[in-house]
């Protein structure tokens, strides 16, 4: 007598295939596109300013600069032909400072751009933050209050210098302006080897000429 | 008996539906995809670097902004000094030549102001200026005073002074350079 075969031989196991072809339609329409808007090179933006005599003329920036109560603390950095000098012209004659000269010769026939540094976060440390005396509202470029995406105002460091996050650079006529960046990459953050943090110098450089 | 030809032997095989192996063009595609998706920037769309420019490096971390835009060229590698405008990564007009931006002013010339001055540039940004300020009268569209310049690493500190205080004496005091980011 036969039997009938199990139904269970029937079920074989067929190997399930992923359609794979929209997605790849997809990615293949995605890369192109992306191509297009990818950034190769990053680009970033340098903010510099003139210094207020030569600015006097301009419409937006430095106008607030004229009728400032606080001293004024000067920062200067002039580089020449045999090094670089960091000195203070301003009205700080309490902590000493007042007309302060650092000369950084040239070390391997470039300016010594981390000695710079070191001392203008010295500077920093020793004068302009202890002289901060609260918060103040921020203004912008044109005088006006910036305000956070919420609505409040933003708030910053209240310092005791009317030019307390500025820097004025010279430099000679014939300094190649990616030396002149590095002087600014310089002068903008210091590299703290004790907390390894950055911290902020100067960030607003104004350029000019010594005679 | 006759061996059968080989063409019956091969005529099932166009029968068969062969698929091609997707997957590892997947793998390939999705790691593209991610990389791609990595390096995307909308800033690209804002700031786009020009032809034939060296532009310095930086560890500035500010990411670009759209606004008014000139090239200043050593000349390098274009071998055409000068200041130019630029409008979506291309040069325009040149707004003054290289003899006019390299020119350093000496003996009485030094105390000159105007020796300074970029004759060519000036022009243009009082024009530029004149626009913005129409634009902001009808259209309420703040005149900030920005201008982004992209110049070559090479042109030196002179030209670069030339060219920022033309800006401000022409109401554009908000300067800001192009520069590529380190790491």
């Amino acid at each position: 007598m036969a039997f009938k075969p199990s139904d269970k031989r029937k079920f074989v196991a067929e190997e399930a295939e992923l359609n794979l072809l929209p997605i790849l339609n997809m990615i293949i329409v995605l890369i192109p596109l992306l191509l297009t808007s990818a950034e190769w090179v990053k680009l970033g933006l340098l903010e510099t300013r003139l210094p207020p005599a030569a600015a006097a003329g301009g419409g937006g920036g430095a106008a607030t600069e004229t009728e400032a109560p606080l001293p004024k603390l000067s920062l200067l950095v002039a580089v020449d032909e045999a090094g670089a000098a960091v000195s203070i012209e301003g009205a700080t004659s309490e902590t000493g400072e007042a007309g302060k000269y650092t000369y950084f010769p040239m070390t391997n026939g470039a300016v010594d751009y981390d000695a710079i540094s070191k001392e203008l976060w010295r500077i920093r440390k020793d004068l302009v933050l202890p002289s901060i005396k609260g918060k103040e509202q921020a203004v912008d470029d044109r005088g006006k209050v910036r305000v956070n995406p919420d609505g409040s105002p933003v708030m910053v460091d209240a310092y005791g210098f009317d030019d307390a996050e500025t820097v004025i650079i010279s430099a000679p006529n014939e300094m190649p302006f990616q030396d002149l960046v590095k002087l600014l990459d310089a002068t903008r953050q210091f590299k703290d080897p004790q907390s390894g943090r950055m911290e902020k110098l100067f960030p607003t450089p104004m350029m000019g000429k010594i005679n | 008996m006759a061996a059968p030809s080989n063409m019956r032997k091969n005529s099932g095989r166009g029968n068969k539906e062969e698929n091609i192996p997707l997957a590892s063009m997947m793998d390939i595609f999705t790691n593209m995809l991610l990389f791609l998706i990595m390096s995307y920037s909308a800033t690209g769309l804002l700031v786009e670097q020009v032809d034939s420019l060296e532009l310095p490096q930086s560890t500035v971390e500010t990411t670009p902004r759209a606004s008014l835009a000139i090239v200043v060229d050593s000349g390098k590698l274009s071998g055409v000094p000068g200041v130019y405008a630029e409008e979506k990564g291309k040069r325009t007009d040149q707004l003054d030549d290289g003899a006019t931006l390299s020119y350093v002013p000496s003996g009485a010339d030094a105390q000159n102001p105007d020796a300074m001055s970029l004759p060519g540039l000036g022009q243009f940004l009082a024009q530029k200026a004149a626009e913005l300020k129409d634009r902001e009268a009808q259209l309420g569209i703040p005149f900030d005073g920005q201008i982004t310049i992209q110049a070559d690493a090479a042109v030196d500190y002179n030209s670069i002074l030339k060219v920022l205080k033309t800006c401000g004496d022409h109401e554009f005091s908000m300067t800001q350079f192009v520069v590529i980011k380190k790491n």
